[in-house]
């Protein structure tokens, strides 16, 4: 105690300031052991404000130079564990001033502390801040019966597939104005951005499942693997639970139960998950799927796949949309790798772009039409025929669908009445794209210009031009941000109301124009963007923040590897310097990344505040991609895969002469984690199955050789796996 | 004016403007009324109170937060851990008197400071080791060598971050 106490004597004083913190939990600090004697001595004395005051007056006879050594040598016996101490939700707000980072450490302390850094509550808090949300498991996976709908409708012939979508392509090849445009991607980052995180998450749980079969799969198929003879009942067992994978790190599995009750929320856990996630996404590590798989062709398309879209049911089940010029719209089980719903005779040509939301599909097709279909009646809503040439984009949210077409104009409808609203006719080419958002739209066209309405009364707001030398062929939108890709083979992304942001391309526009400065303010929430001050690298003309710049030039060459780890400011600057070698055809925003996919067989993924490159995903497409799709946990592309026949295939002929749309997934791989397999309502885990996982990111061994290239969908699965943390009590991790 | 009394019978005359920061003592005072009897404040001792006083006399007239704001307030600044120049060189104890603060300030329901005490513990932590945060704080390591491996194996992919 201080002196302040000494020049108080009263004996009453039972309740002293320190007795009363001792009380309270405070620990006495640790005594020599040549103290003891001197307890003894200090309690014939009597209270401790006499004995302090005892060795206050011992103290002040004492020469200077000896105190200060005495001060040295309690100094230590004043610190004590003052977290420990204090009453656990004390405790716990200090801990609500750590992050996540901080609160690992904290947890490595003493026992006391991680109980403390373990708390739900701060990871409820980590992860709200996020917006991470925990949903429950129980019917995260429900599966629905199968149901493929018209399939006895379904013609198996292309061959009168002749013209529309195919002159689509044609003129997409000739150039920028006419771009097909199939962005379901840009539905898909609505559904993310916008509806954000349940959506995220619950793609996560549904991915769950879908890994641990198709991984079995493989593994039966490749036989290599000690474990292939548990993997040929998973497809059963998948069908049969309800419940997501687990996964252990090594030794941990016994302790599962596998029939567990509700799931208790697990935010630590889910928190976890994330950033693991993001930190595949950033590494590069991913596996590489095909859909469908060599016995399912029946169902699956017979011509190229222009669009897809990644769409997740209330109750959680994660699903695939793919739109086809065999004029058909396919449901994809992501667990089963199944098709489940055929949606045909709708339109009469290819079908060049799709969106689901809210229990509703909205297909356009090269045929003019805009058709929108009910999936939870299965049952056609409407047909629109309003545009005068192939409609290329379509979307819609709860308010209003938007198209537009190759005719120019962009036209708008009332949702789910689907009465005409407005026709947007400043375009001087086919508009290519449109993405809405709330009560605005963007829309990009071969004319080289993105332009921004107000969906509520049809006013152009905004033009943004010499955003790219030719024309924009996919574009998608989060407000305030627009991520553009254009047959100039590069990216933008900016945001509308300062026309800030990066490019791919060294020739930087940053001026805006001169529409946009004299343009009223946009109805937008104002962020303060923290953009980073972006400045081109000399040597290679790309893009980069200045931090992770030296002497105008990328530190690229040096940083190698190590720089992929460095987080998201820094982390690609090591290979930012690489544009898309052709048009780019598909692009979508996310929370952390934005990704393109390209004519040039690459799809390409950039940090979202810098611009750099993060990974780049090739080898999966021998033709030019259409469409992407992503979630936290996979990348899905589809693209013009032709199939090249091969002597050791052993299919029917038909798969080999024509060609074979499918599906590619690349996932990424965890290292030093164990795969949780379900498998007759039992987990298994393999540490063999390790091996056929780590590393990759080529096409599975015999699955490669077999299906060489496809028109496909590929799914860049970066996470299907999922792992617990504890012992004792192992949580779904269930992230919807 | 109004006396307090701490928990080693020390007495204290300040204005209630200055004492009311403490929510406990202002919702004591609005239910008393005007009284010349002291308030006894048996989980405090005088040294602390000098100190907290101190911090009430300095922030004397700012706005209390409301339960609302309050909250919102938490959102906002999260994971920040700013405190303001007078406030750390306020808050620049030894460990005992800033464990004290924090005990006190949460019995006298003084938000504010609590919240300075929190940020700085909380401080003290950041950026360091397990091993410095254990040296600083005189704690021992209580885990077995496989319960450590253990967390760290849990902890270690997250590294990046």
């Amino acid at each position: 105690m201080s002196n302040a106490s000494s020049a108080h004597e009263e004996l009453t004083a039972t309740a002293s300031g320190s007795s009363s913190s001792s009380d309270s939990g405070h620990p006495t600090p640790m005594k020599p052991a040549s103290v003891n004697f001197m307890e003894s001595f200090m309690a014939s004395i009597g209270s401790e404000r006499e004995c302090e005051e005892f060795a206050f007056q011992l103290l002040a006879s004492l020469p200077r130079s000896h105190l200060a050594t005495i001060r040295r040598r309690i100094a230590p016996l004043l610190q004590f564990d003052l977290v420990g101490a204090l009453p656990i939700e004390l405790a716990l707000q200090v801990f609500s001033h750590l992050t996540a980072q901080t609160l690992w450490t904290c947890a490595l302390v003493n026992r006391r502390w991680r109980t403390l850094a373990d708390d739900p509550a701060l990871w409820k808090a980590l992860c709200d801040e996020r917006g991470w949300v925990w949903k429950d498991s129980a019917n995260a996976n429900g599966f629905e019966a199968n149901r493929t709908l018209q399939v006895g409708s379904e013609p198996w012939d292309d061959s009168d597939d002749e013209g529309m979508g195919a002159s689509d392509e044609e003129d997409d090849e000739e150039g920028e104005a006419t771009t097909t445009s199939v962005l379901s991607e840009v539905e898909k980052a609505k559904i993310m951005l916008t509806q954000m995180h349940a959506e995220l998450d619950s793609g996560f749980a549904s991915m769950s499942t879908a890994g641990s079969s198709s991984f079995l799969g493989n593994l039966s198929f490749t036989s290599s693997s000690t474990a292939s003879g548990s993997g040929s009942n998973s497809n059963n067992a998948t069908h049969s639970s309800t419940r997501p994978t687990i996964f252990h790190p090594a030794g941990m599995f016994p302790a599962y139960n596998p029939e567990p009750s509700i799931s208790e929320p697990n935010y630590k856990l889910l928190y976890q998950t994330h950033i693991r996630l993001y930190n595949r996404f950033v590494s590069s590590s991913y596996r590489l799927r095909i859909l469908p798989k060599r016995e399912r062709f029946s169902k699956a398309h017979t011509n190229t796949i222009y669009c897809l879209q990644l769409y997740t049911y209330p109750s959680g089940k994660q699903v695939l949309f793919t739109g086809s010029r065999d004029r058909t719209v396919r449901e994809w089980n992501l667990q089963t790798e199944m098709v489940e719903r055929v949606i045909s005779g709708v339109h009469e040509s290819s079908v060049l772009s799709i969106c689901v939301h809210n229990g509703f599909l909205a297909s356009a097709g090269s045929d003019r039409r805009v058709a929108v279909w009910d999936l939870t009646r299965d049952r056609l809503v409407k047909v629109i025929c309003d545009h005068d040439d192939s409609v290329l984009c379509a979307r819609f949210d709860d308010e209003r669908l938007v198209s537009c077409s190759k005719d120019r104009t962009v036209r708008t409808y009332t949702f789910p009445d689907l009465i005409p609203q407005f026709v947007l006719g400043a375009h001087r080419a086919a508009v290519n794209a449109v993405s809405i958002s709330k009560s605005l739209i963007v829309s990009a066209s071969g004319d080289r210009s993105i332009r921004l309405w107000d969906a509520k009364t049809g006013a152009l707001l905004r033009t943004f031009e010499n955003h790219h030398s030719r024309g924009i062929a996919s574009i998608d939108f989060k407000p305030p941000f627009v991520l553009s890709g254009s047959s100039d083979k590069h990216l933008r992304f900016f945001d509308v109301t300062s026309s800030k942001g990066w490019s791919t391309s060294p020739e930087l526009h940053y001026e805006g124009n001169t529409a946009a400065d004299a343009a009223p303010p946009l109805p937008l929430p104002t962020l303060d963007s923290n953009w980073i001050n972006l400045m081109m690298c000399q040597a290679c003309g790309c893009l980069n923040s200045v931090d992770t710049m030296e002497g105008g030039t990328c530190d690229a060459v040096g940083l190698g590897a190590s720089a992929v780890r460095a987080g998201p400011a820094t982390a690609s600057s090591a290979n930012g310097c690489a544009p898309h070698r052709d048009l780019v055809r598909s692009v979508a925003l996310g929370e952390h990344f934005v990704l393109s996919g390209s004519y040039d067989l690459s799809i390409k993924v950039w940090d979202r505040n810098t611009g750099a490159l993060v990974a780049n995903l090739k080898g999966g497409h021998t033709g030019r991609i259409f469409c992407i799709g992503f979630d936290c946990a996979k990348i899905v592309s589809c693209g013009e895969d032709q199939v090249r026949s091969s002597v050791r295939v052993p299919w029917p002929t038909v798969l080999l002469i024509n060609p074979c749309p499918c599906l590619w997934v690349y996932s990424l791989s965890l290292e030093n984690l164990y795969l949780g397999l379900l498998s007759r309502h039992r987990y298994i885990f393999h540490s063999a199955t390790m091996n056929c996982v780590i590393g990759s990111r080529k096409p599975i061994p015999r699955h490669g050789n077999l299906f060489t290239s496809f028109m496909s969908v590929t799914i860049y699965d970066t996470f299907t796996e999922f792992f617990s943390t504890r012992v004792t009590s192992p949580s779904h991790v269930v992230l919807s | 004016m109004v006396l307090l009394v701490t928990s080693d019978n020390e007495q204290f005359t300040t204005e209630r403007e200055i004492v009311e920061r403490s929510v406990l003592i202002k919702n004591m005072l609005e239910d008393v009324g005007e009284t010349d009897q002291p308030i006894p404040l048996p989980n405090v001792s005088s040294s602390v109170l000098k100190k907290v006083l101190e911090y009430c006399e300095h922030h004397r007239g700012e706005p209390l937060p409301s339960a609302d704001s309050d909250q919102s307030q938490d959102e906002t600044r999260k994971r920040s851990t700013d405190i303001s120049e007078w406030d750390q060189k306020f808050i620049n104890v030894d460990q005992e008197m800033l464990f004290e603060i924090i005990l006190a300030a949460n019995y006298l329901d003084i938000k504010s400071l609590l919240d300075v005490g929190c940020k700085t513990v909380a401080n003290m932590i950041k950026g360091k080791t397990p091993e410095e945060i254990r040296k600083l704080f005189n704690i021992v390591n209580d885990f077995t060598p496989e319960e450590e491996a253990q967390i760290k194996k849990e902890n270690e992919w997250a590294e990046d971050r």
